[in-house]
């Protein structure tokens, strides 16, 4: 458990010593997620929104967002971190060196996860509490539930950037994940348009991303707006999504290494 | 030793690496290009990249593993590393059954590479090499104390807060010797560590190689193109062609194979190790 922590804790450093040395990083990382964001609010601001499933008014529209795209931003992070990662980290041959090692396999993969996590999405996390605390969405007497909040985004945002982490073990371009990734989890996932709006083919697939369930609890918790099936459903949902992704990261990253160890090379295709 | 990893194995018993009849085969899909079609059929082929191998690196010694391109050193290099597992074959560390226990292997051996990839560019050699001690389950002052150490033995100790984008080919080499030594390995596997040096930085890096086996105590298996390298530095040399062996012994050994025909005597009473080996291959390809 002690080397498992220690190469976690390598992975974050070695992140930000290597990723995020520069402060204009940190710049471009908070104005991209609020353009977007930003784009939406005044996409939908000229509707006249009166308790339109839970949406009351300008302001619970702007919290209702506002939570969409914070945990959206977690989730959407961990998909570029794990794409470029590995595309620089086989070019510059790093990774095979790290797989000379007998480091956990798994603890390099959630470490690299969770080092992308903290550094690229905690300026706009900020953003977005401000943003709560603005529309009264966060106040002193529910103010215990944002550190909960949080975590509940970090533990299953790290679970997910762990798994694409094992994905992208397999090929040299994996772009095509990125795309599979990128407007599905957004239309989907209930980020803009809540989920109880979708037909139900479309609540289907929404039930396959982990970032739903994340964003339904939260704003169950923050008495935004709630879903149809209730919390007790939407923390069984997440349960059962981190047991699978973590299995399937464990299956990834095993197959990965027998293949290693056949031909010499991690990647599939 | 100062600067030794605790908790280092004495080792008592048989202290080498043993490779017996090591093959490995690499399956390729190729393209049929006549029946094509739309997407291309593939057909599988399979190139036999290590035929059968069987050589011994003990600790203290330096072994040479010479040939031409495509002489399956680098596989053979990565099959001892447990990078990859031989088709067949059998492979023990100190007795140990290094096929089955390949990560207690990977705590015990490092490779160092020629070239400057496998280093982090944006990292300084401090954090590199902190980074590379962690994947071993370093930590706290004995990584540092082994950094600070490894940085001094290298040379790189007023340049140890540099990031390595800046520094010259001979000390990104140097650096990746360090790396190389982070978990104190018992065998260090060498695949052209002096490829691209100056003269100057080669006899450096070759007098610090020599120092690792002879002086430390490790286990060397080196491969490199520089026959001269060989000939300083290896107490024992293997030379391969074609996934096998074709010739092996000392360099004495190697040339006195060839010393007394009259093909290859020049000016000199007895062919250099370069002629005996160029004599070897080519007559193992007629």
């Amino acid at each position: 458990m002690k080397k498992f922590l220690i190469v976690i804790k390598a992975e974050i450093t070695k992140q930000q010593q290597h990723d995020y040395h520069s402060a204009y990083v940190y710049f471009s990382l908070l104005i991209w997620p609020i353009l977007g964001f930003f784009e939406v609010y005044y996409a939908y601001k000229p509707f006249e929104l009166t308790d339109y499933m839970g949406i009351e008014d300008g302001k619970t529209l702007l919290a209702f967002l506002g939570t969409g795209f914070m945990a959206y931003t977690c989730f959407w992070s961990m998909v570029q971190n794990a794409w470029s990662m590995a595309n620089q980290e086989r070019r510059g041959g790093t990774l095979e060196i790290a797989f000379l090692t007998p480091a956990s396999r798994l603890a390099m993969s959630y470490g690299r996860a969770l080092g992308a996590l903290i550094q690229e999405v905690w300026m706009f996390v900020c953003f977005c509490g401000f943003l709560l605390m603005y529309t009264k969405t966060i106040r002193w007497d529910n103010l215990f539930l944002l550190p909960a909040v949080l975590l509940l985004l970090i533990i299953s945002s790290t679970v997910w950037g762990g798994m694409l982490n094992a994905v992208f073990l397999f090929s040299r371009d994996a772009s095509i994940v990125m795309d599979v990734f990128d407007m599905p989890m957004t239309l989907f996932s209930g980020t803009r348009v809540p989920v109880d709006n979708f037909p139900c083919w479309a609540r289907i697939v929404s039930m396959v991303f982990p970032l739903t369930y994340c964003i339904n609890i939260i704003r169950f918790a923050l008495n935004i707006q709630k879903s149809s099936r209730g919390w007790r459903a939407e923390i069984l949902g997440l349960l059962i999504c981190l047991g699978v992704m973590t299995a399937v990261t464990v299956f990834l990253i095993g197959r990965a290494e027998r293949h290693n160890r056949e031909t010499g090379e991690l990647q599939f295709y | 030793m100062y600067g030794a990893v605790k908790g280092r194995p004495e080792d008592q018993n048989a202290r080498k690496i043993i490779a017996q009849h090591l093959v490995k085969d690499y399956i390729l899909k190729e393209k049929i290009k006549e029946k094509s079609g739309l997407f291309g059929r593939k057909q599988k082929k399979v190139i036999h990249a290590v035929k059968d191998i069987s050589l011994e690196i003990p600790q203290k010694k330096i072994i040479g593993v010479l040939g031409i391109n495509g002489a399956g050193k680098t596989t053979t290099i990565r099959m001892l590393a447990s990078v990859i597992a031989p088709t067949s074959g059998s492979l023990t560390m100190n007795g140990v059954d290094a096929v089955k226990n390949h990560l207690w292997i990977k705590e015990r051996i490092n490779v160092i590479s020629g070239g400057e990839r496998n280093l982090y560019w944006r990292l300084t050699a401090k954090e590199n090499l902190r980074y590379f001690g962690s994947l071993y389950g370093l930590s706290g002052d004995d990584l540092d104390k082994r950094i600070t150490y490894l940085l001094r033995t290298v040379g790189l100790e007023e340049a140890a807060n540099v990031p390595v984008e800046r520094y010259s080919k001979g000390m990104k080499q140097r650096l990746q010797i360090a790396r190389g030594l982070i978990n104190d390995p018992i065998y260090l596997f060498m695949d052209e560590p002096t490829l691209g040096l100056d003269i100057v930085i080669a006899k450096e890096i070759r007098n610090l190689v020599s120092d690792l086996a002879h002086k430390e105590g490790r286990g060397i298996l080196l491969t490199t193109h520089y026959i001269s390298e060989a000939e300083e530095l290896c107490d024992y040399i293997y030379i391969l062609d074609k996934g096998r062996i074709i010739a092996e012994g000392t360099k004495e050994q190697l040339k006195g194979l060839l010393a007394y025909e009259p093909k290859v005597i020049t000016s000199v009473q007895e062919p250099s190790l370069e002629e005996a080996l160029i004599e070897i291959i080519n007559r193992c390809n007629s």
